[in-house]
């Protein structure tokens, strides 16, 4: 199979249409970038009326399960599913730009459950989850789900915190990356957040079928 | 992705912070 062939033409504007140039073999590459992107802010207040363009979600996100006016300075999020497992799971968030990185958020659960989570797909992802003054971290990775480790946390809001760093590979036990995950509260306790302890996540599954 | 989710109920997130590690000293760091 040959498969797909690729070229690139000249093209240059003429009267306000562009005009493609002559096809060559070879062709002096222009000055790169074009046009200097303008650099990703690294942190958002959710301080406006809807999501920048840079948050993402799988298949669709829906204006009711994802709101940054219900609470002003807060993006809100309304569980539509039960698990990271499911397809309908109320997830907002970024590509990962960098093999380490840091991610950091401020939660209030309040009555509910969620956190932070670094996703693949439904079959392959690792959480740190704060619900009912507990605070757990979670991996799943094909059929098999754990809890890696889980700690008791005041009420009340919380940051939580997710690195990945790129680990060598020794072996093939190993690697090619490592996932931590922390929570600490933060200095200040914001006085607009309810405090409850009564939430819960949905059950999970230790290990599902290997043939599932 | 990396990124903030919700499984029961409702749960609001005050801000976000995305960092590459390379480019803060000293990591790994406190929260």
């Amino acid at each position: 199979m040959l498969g797909r062939e690729t070229y690139l033409a000249p093209v240059s504007w003429v009267d306000g249409w562009p005009v493609v140039g002559e096809l060559a073999l070879d062709i002096p590459a222009p000055a790169w970038p074009l046009y200097p992107a303008e650099a990703t802010p690294v942190r958002d207040d959710f301080d406006d009326s809807g999501l920048y363009p840079r948050w993402v979600s799988p298949r669709r996100r829906s204006e009711d399960d994802c709101s940054t006016k219900e609470r002003p300075g807060w993006l809100s999020l309304d569980a539509s599913g039960g698990s990271l497992d499911g397809l309908d799971v109320t997830f907002v968030g970024r590509r990962q730009q960098h093999p380490s990185c840091r991610v950091r958020a401020l939660v209030d659960a309040g009555d509910g459950c969620g956190g932070l989570a670094v996703r693949l797909d439904e079959r392959h992802h690792y959480e740190i989850e704060v619900a009912g003054g507990q605070v757990r971290a979670v991996v799943r990775i094909g059929p098999l789900c754990t809890v890696l480790a889980n700690a008791p946390v005041p009420a009340g809001p919380l940051v939580l915190r997710v690195e990945t760093a790129v680990e060598p590979v020794n072996d093939a036990r190993g690697g090619p990356d490592t996932v931590s995950s922390a929570s600490k509260n933060p200095t200040v306790p914001s006085p607009r957040s309810p405090r409850s302890t009564a939430g819960t996540c949905p059950p999970r599954s230790p290990a599902a079928s290997p043939t599932g | 992705m990396i990124g903030m989710y919700a499984v029961a109920g409702t749960v609001r997130f005050d801000w976000y912070d995305y960092q590459p590690l390379d480019d803060i000293p000293g990591v790994p760091e406190a929260v």
